[in-house]
């Protein structure tokens, strides 16, 4: 489960009985001076991944130093084996100018034409963002409503080519994978199985909800059944539903997340139904 | 070096061109219509939930949010989310509102108008605004 104020308590509750393996937050969020005193003492019992969103890796400029360091200080300040960001570009600026330019702030995660062109900026800038930071590097999939016209590779190509390029992890989003396919008319589960699944640092998954024909990842909604669906063939996948003996670690860990609507009665609702679905019942109810 | 200074200015210019048009509304050339519109509203919400946070008097504005996305489509977010909620009250032609909105920026003490239906006396102290409301009668 990702860490949120509003369920600090509750986290806490289920690292004590073993119930959480790992957590997230987010950078932008979180000042490395000034950190939550229930987050350090959490961080002492589990992993805790920094989680940026506003660096803009698939963007046309360098990652920014600043937002850098500050993942940098969050994942030393936790002692956190990798830090997260995503596959995509938040803002736009209308000339190289660093000290003039127009800049277009989108607010929100948006995906890069997936061209050879883009891919090599792409590359530069986790590499620069890898020299920058202390621990690997994870990308994620974002949730991603349009592609580009001059489009000329798939999206499981695209980061299969950026992990081998630059030995970068994967933080893979199965709802968000599930918004994209949907969007794009492609079969997620067949997508599922072209992503570099071996490069996966963890996997995350969000609740949402249908709107206009399209999937729209919220992280304010319930869990949808196709996504729990999609969860659950991604841990054949990773069993050896098409390479015997599996793959070695098996399944990565899997974290939920909600930005909105965060009450400890609703969290405890939806993070039971998921660990069901993992065939992971509570620890804590077990004692 | 030329050569990515060169893909960093394509890819720029592209993804400028691009979200000009999501923020403003528009279906870049060559775009699914419905992907694009979708995101638009998506980018929309999230900068009108931004400034429903710092400013819950637009709340209080009849049919805001559509009123908030119109703006938003007109004018590119510029600043920070203070600025966004300064400039966009500026445009709304609702002198009740503009009193409740300058109580809530402190530029106003106090200010009486209907909320839901019932007379409200709003009045701001320090850094906190106080609703008040004559007991509903039985």
């Amino acid at each position: 489960m990702a860490w949120r104020r509003e369920i600090a308590g509750l986290l806490a509750e289920y690292a004590a009985v073993g119930d959480l393996d790992f957590t997230e937050v987010i950078a932008e969020n979180t000042d490395p001076e000034r950190i939550d005193e229930r987050l350090t003492d959490l961080a002492r019992v589990v992993p805790v991944v920094p989680h940026g969103v506003t660096l803009g890796l698939a963007g046309a400029d360098e990652p920014a130093p600043d937002r850098l360091m500050r993942l940098a200080r969050l994942a030393l300040a936790f002692g956190s084996p990798v830090v997260s960001e995503h596959v995509a570009f938040v803002r736009a600026a209308d000339s190289p100018d660093p000290l003039h330019p127009e800049v277009l702030e989108a607010g929100h995660l948006l995906p890069p034409p997936r061209t050879r062109e883009a891919l090599e900026v792409v590359v530069e800038n986790v590499r620069i963002a890898q020299s920058q930071l202390p621990v690997p590097l994870a990308v994620e999939n974002i949730a991603a409503l349009f592609t580009w016209p001059e489009d000329t590779l798939t999206e499981a190509e695209f980061l299969t080519e950026l992990v081998e390029r630059t030995g970068c992890r994967l933080v893979l989003d199965v709802a968000n994978l599930f918004a994209s396919a949907t969007a794009r008319g492609s079969d997620p589960a067949r997508d599922l199985g072209s992503f570099p699944l071996e490069a996966v640092a963890y996997v995350h998954v969000a609740g949402g909800e249908f709107t206009d024909g399209l999937y729209v990842d919220t992280h304010g909604h319930d869990l949808v059944e196709p996504v729990v669906d999609l969860l659950q063939r991604l841990g054949t996948l990773y069993a050896g539903a098409e390479r015997p003996g599996g793959m070695p670690g098996g399944m990565p860990g899997v974290m939920l997340e909600r930005d909105t609507d965060v009450t400890v009665p609703g969290v405890r609702r939806e993070y039971d139904r998921l660990r069901a679905a993992l065939g992971r019942p509570s620890l804590g109810e077990a004692r | 070096m030329t050569d990515q200074a060169d893909l960093r200015a394509g890819l720029r210019a592209r993804q400028h061109d691009v979200l000009t048009d999501l923020l403003a509304g528009r279906t870049p050339d060559g775009f699914d219509p419905g992907g694009t519109a979708l995101t638009t509203r998506v980018l929309h919400h999230k900068r009108s939930s931004a400034a429903l946070r710092v400013a819950p008097e637009l709340a209080e504005l009849p049919d805001w949010r559509r009123r908030f996305h119109e703006f938003a489509a007109d004018h590119p977010l510029a600043g920070c989310v203070h600025d966004d909620v300064r400039v966009f009250a500026a445009t709304v032609d609702d002198p009740e509102w503009r009193r409740l909105h300058e109580v809530y920026d402190g530029s106003r003490r106090a200010t009486l108008l209907t909320i839901g239906g019932r007379r409200t006396f709003v009045v701001g102290v320090g850094h906190r605004v106080w609703r008040l409301r004559r007991r509903a009668r039985h």
